[in-house]
């Protein structure tokens, strides 16, 4: 077990320096990125200042020596003063506000997580529930149901799906529903607003991964119910339904479970359109607005700590799908 | 949300349907092609495809667009006037008309047909759909068909650089490239390419696994030991019996490269008007939900039912060349 979790954790070390390096090149070398403009936005900076601005952030320095500010600059100690200010630990200074990028980021980042962990449930009851009726109900109405309507969801632009939910609830149906489920957030504060803001976002968000979480419970169900020890339980006389609740979920959630965890990071990036459709004032909300702004540290920084999100989530899934299915930790499926 | 979180569902997707299939219909497929022996492998394909309801239709309605889009210029500007113009005549009197026959769509808030700018439209889309996985495909071919052949040091590499590309969900990524582009550097190409760029590690692993699954057949080594090349090898040998996972995943991420325009494009990212993209369509339109919420409902339908037919079309071409391995 303890090797298994050491070899994930040294696996994910070339993954970190593939990760940091692009992000480094992306900002300094892309044909067009300019680590100088980056910082000034719309506005040129004069020729003395750009000249002492490369100077300061040490930008005329050779590549590997930046890249390794880089790293040191990510680093929880602050190693050096003159890194490149988007690389620092606080992410620089957003060009438009003046305000440090991690302090933005720092407001921001609990209203994503909120989006998100409602996203789930909703996408572990719905997605679930449908890929089970539709195994267990194989070839029926209900299966064809589900199965063509998961086609449909994963191809939905997901900022479409949430402004046709607001135009619907919101607009459509104001009447009915008193406009409580399309009034902007704003109004609201404290660590719970109303939970009824959040359900229109939360299932443009949860739409595309419910769909493949259907999918996935479909067809892995379908793959157990073939096995031998499903034959072997209904040869005892278990009931049809004991061999699906006893036997048969419990190993087919397994991967579903897996993807469902690995999905957390897959939403942090569907949040940059849904939470800019319903001006959910998270993450992705933050960075949206940035692009339009040409606030270069507030995108940089926050694709940045979304990505090192993404990573750090995806070994915490691996490290505990080996906590759950003994067979991964034993090798027999071990990478590859 | 694009073929980045596709991928890996999807890679599990085309190896999944393991209990559907083996009907009574297949096996008098099979026993038709094995009465017509002259046919080949894509004809066979091609047959069992016709059969396919929801393929056929969805490969008439690309069919019905691509159509539409190329022959665009022809007659839409006569019919319902040019998509891009902007003058204060139209703009006065033409604004937000409803649904009507000389408007099937009605007219947006600077009073040009929705129609035809949805079949405008239709050109981006297309074409950023088709080109970005044309890229994806060639990068990720080569890469694949290097490390499934040579395997050892190259393949690790290769397989290593494709974890560090499939770790994240790509959109990131390419928002992140397009976000720091100069103002002059917006448009299709930018996105074709970033697009494309980022799509290829998937179609590297596929193709990979297709390689070695056939690398070791009688007829390649047949091959080898009468001196053929390595390039010959993979191009005449292996590649015609790798191919199909990839062709399927292909199909699938048009569709996907599609989306992620349309996302990219709201963003701010994508094509920049007067450039007309479905994308930017909702994007310019966000201010008009509750007075004409057909400005965004007709460019979101036109992107959904394209995706979904070539998500379809994916599908059918799945279980015609009857991909079972995946990965």
């Amino acid at each position: 077990m303890i090797k298994y979790i050491m070899r994930r954790v040294l696996q994910f070390i070339p993954v970190f320096f593939g990760v940091t390096l692009a992000l480094f090149l992306i900002a300094n070398y892309m044909p067009g990125a300019d680590p100088v403009r980056m910082r000034f936005g719309e506005r040129t900076p004069s020729p003395e200042v750009k000249e002492q601005l490369v100077k300061q952030y040490g930008l005329d320095r050779p590549w590997y020596e930046q890249y390794g500010r880089y790293i040191a600059g990510l680093s929880p100690v602050k190693v050096t003063d003159g890194s490149l200010g988007i690389a620092s630990p606080d992410l620089g200074t957003s060009i438009y506000t003046g305000r440090r990028v991690s302090a933005i980021l720092g407001e921001a980042y609990p209203y994503t997580i909120r989006l998100a962990l409602l996203a789930i449930v909703i996408e572990a009851v719905f997605g679930i529930g449908a890929g089970i009726i539709s195994a267990v109900k194989q070839y029926s109405f209900w299966d064809v149901i589900v199965t063509l309507s998961t086609s449909v969801l994963v191809s939905l632009p997901v900022f479409w799906v949430g402004m046709m939910l607001q135009w619907f609830f919101g607009i459509w149906m104001k009447e009915a529903t008193g406009g409580v489920l399309y009034l902007p957030i704003s109004g609201t504060s404290g660590i719970f607003p109303s939970v009824a803001y959040m359900i229109l976002p939360a299932i443009t968000l949860a739409s595309v991964s419910t769909a493949y979480a259907a999918r996935i419970t479909r067809s892995q169900l379908l793959e157990v119910m073939g096995q031998d020890y499903i034959r072997t339980a209904r040869a005892k006389g278990v009931s049809e339904r004991g061999v699906l609740w006893g036997h048969a979920l419990k190993n087919a959630l397994i991967p579903v479970v897996t993807f469902i965890g690995l999905d957390l990071g897959a939403m942090l990036a569907g949040a940059v359109l849904t939470e800019a459709v319903f001006n959910w004032p998270g993450i992705g909300f933050t960075i949206a607005r940035a692009i339009a702004q040409r606030d270069f540290p507030i995108v940089f920084g926050g694709v940045t700590v979304m990505l090192f999100a993404v990573m750090i989530i995806n070994l915490l899934v691996d490290v505990s799908y080996a906590l759950l299915d003994p067979r991964i930790r034993y090798g027999v499926g071990a990478d590859e | 949300m694009g073929w980045g979180r596709m991928s890996r569902e999807v890679m599990a997707d085309i190896a999944e349907e393991p209990t559907q299939e083996p009907t009574k219909e297949s096996a008098k497929e099979s026993a038709e092609a094995a009465a017509k022996r002259s046919r080949t492998l894509l004809t066979d394909a091609w047959c069992r495809l016709c059969k396919n309801r929801l393929a056929i239709v969805a490969l008439v309605w690309i069919c019905l667009v691509a159509l539409a889009a190329i022959t665009a210029g022809l007659w839409i500007p006569a019919n319902f006037g040019d998509p891009a113009q902007i003058d204060s005549v139209t703009v006065a009197s033409q604004r937000l008309l409803p649904i009507s026959a000389k408007h099937p769509f009605g007219t947006d808030d600077l009073g040009r047909d929705i129609f035809g700018r949805v079949v405008y439209g239709a050109r981006v889309s297309l074409t950023v759909g088709v080109l970005a996985t044309f890229i994806a495909v060639g990068i990720g071919v080569f890469f694949g068909a290097l490390a499934g052949f040579y395997g050892r040091l190259i393949d690790a590499l290769i397989m290593r650089l494709t974890d560090v590309f499939l770790a994240f969900p790509y959109i990131l990524f390419a928002i992140l490239i397009l976000a720091i582009m100069p103002e002059g550097f917006r448009g299709v190409i930018p996105v074709v390419l970033a697009i494309g760029f980022l799509g290829w590690p998937t179609f590297a692993r596929l193709f990979r696994g297709s390689v070695l699954a056939v690398k070791e057949a009688d007829y390649v080594v047949a091959g080898r030991a009468l001196g053929a090349s390595d390039m010959r090898l993979i191009f005449r040998h292996i590649a015609p019996n790798a191919i199909a996972p990839v062709l399927v995943y292909a199909t699938m991420s048009i569709g996907g490269a599609i989306l992620t325009e349309a996302a990219l494009s709201f963003l701010g990212l994508g094509v920049q008007p007067p450039a007309i993209s479905w994308g930017q369509m909702i994007e310019s339109s966000r201010g008009y939900l509750t007075s004409a919420p057909g400005l965004v409902f007709w460019p979101g339908l036109a992107i959904l039912s394209t995706v979904l037919a070539f998500t379809l079309l994916g599908d059918g071409v799945r279980d015609a060349l009857d991909v079972k391995a995946g990965d």
